[in-house]
């Protein structure tokens, strides 16, 4: 049953990691704050909305990859790489989703059967790995 | 949709690869010190590079769809492949070439 807990864990990270991408896409509707510094204090505190809404999603990208990091790392320690990676995929999914949700995205055919593609060729990649040592030994 | 922006995009993943490769140069190498594992300039390069991918992949966004980012991020399989196979020698197996093909059929299937 440890194995199942922490492929659960891994999708939950995987999802938490597929929020940074709705926070980096709302990060570039607004104005990036400008690296004003003789402004000082009183120019960070007149920063416009749109800045600091931008500061904020930033923030948040950050965080978010931070506790990613260390979480995927105490994860690989636990499970096989290759399955680590081979979910990993699922953020493609995570993406459509998202696009729908909070950008009115169409999900077309195109990107249905694209998204299918890629995860089959990402199966292949991290699985090619395994299959390289039964090459090295052939005769 | 923006074909530069993709392009921001993807030069976004492709120097993210190559920090994650720092990164692995430097565990590969032996350090006097514990601190000194995470206080090398590789090390400190990957990150910073890792930082500037942040903001090139909030570029992009601004001109690709929220849901083509997560697909783009998937030519990293092929960056690492690549720096590893001239950088590090690492070897590349049929079927991982086969599945980083399929891969950016994939993509451009995605981006029709």
């Amino acid at each position: 049953m440890k194995k199942v807990r922490y492929f659960i864990y891994l999708h939950i990270i995987l999802a938490l990691f597929s929020v940074s991408a709705i926070l980096s896409k709302m990060a570039a509707g607004e104005k990036a704050p400008k690296l004003d510094l003789s402004g000082g204090v009183s120019g960070f505190l007149n920063m416009d909305t749109s800045s600091f809404k931008w500061m904020m999603y930033y923030a948040g990208i950050l965080f978010i990859m931070f506790v990613y990091a260390i979480a995927w790392q105490q994860i690989i320690k636990r499970m096989p790489i290759v399955t680590a990676y081979a979910n990993k995929a699922v953020l493609v999914i995570w993406g459509i989703i998202w696009g729908l949700v909070f950008f009115g995205e169409k999900i077309t055919v195109p990107k249905i059967i694209g998204a299918v593609i890629i995860i089959a060729g990402v199966w292949l990649v991290v699985t090619g790995d395994e299959y390289r040592d039964e090459e090295e030994n052939e005769p | 949709m923006s074909i530069s922006h993709v392009f921001i995009y993807i030069f976004s993943v492709f120097i993210s690869s190559v920090s994650q490769i720092l990164l692995k140069t430097s565990a590969n190498k032996k350090y006097e010190s514990r601190i000194r594992e995470y206080l090398n300039p590789r090390v400190i390069i990957a990150y910073g590079i890792f930082f500037i991918a942040t903001f090139v992949t909030i570029i992009a966004y601004k001109g690709i769809p929220l849901s083509l980012g997560p697909i783009l991020e998937t030519t990293g399989y092929l960056w690492v492949s690549l720096l590893g196979y001239f950088i590090l020698k690492e070897k590349i197996s049929r079927r991982k070439i086969l599945g980083l093909i399929v891969v950016v059929a994939g993509i451009v299937v995605s981006c029709l």
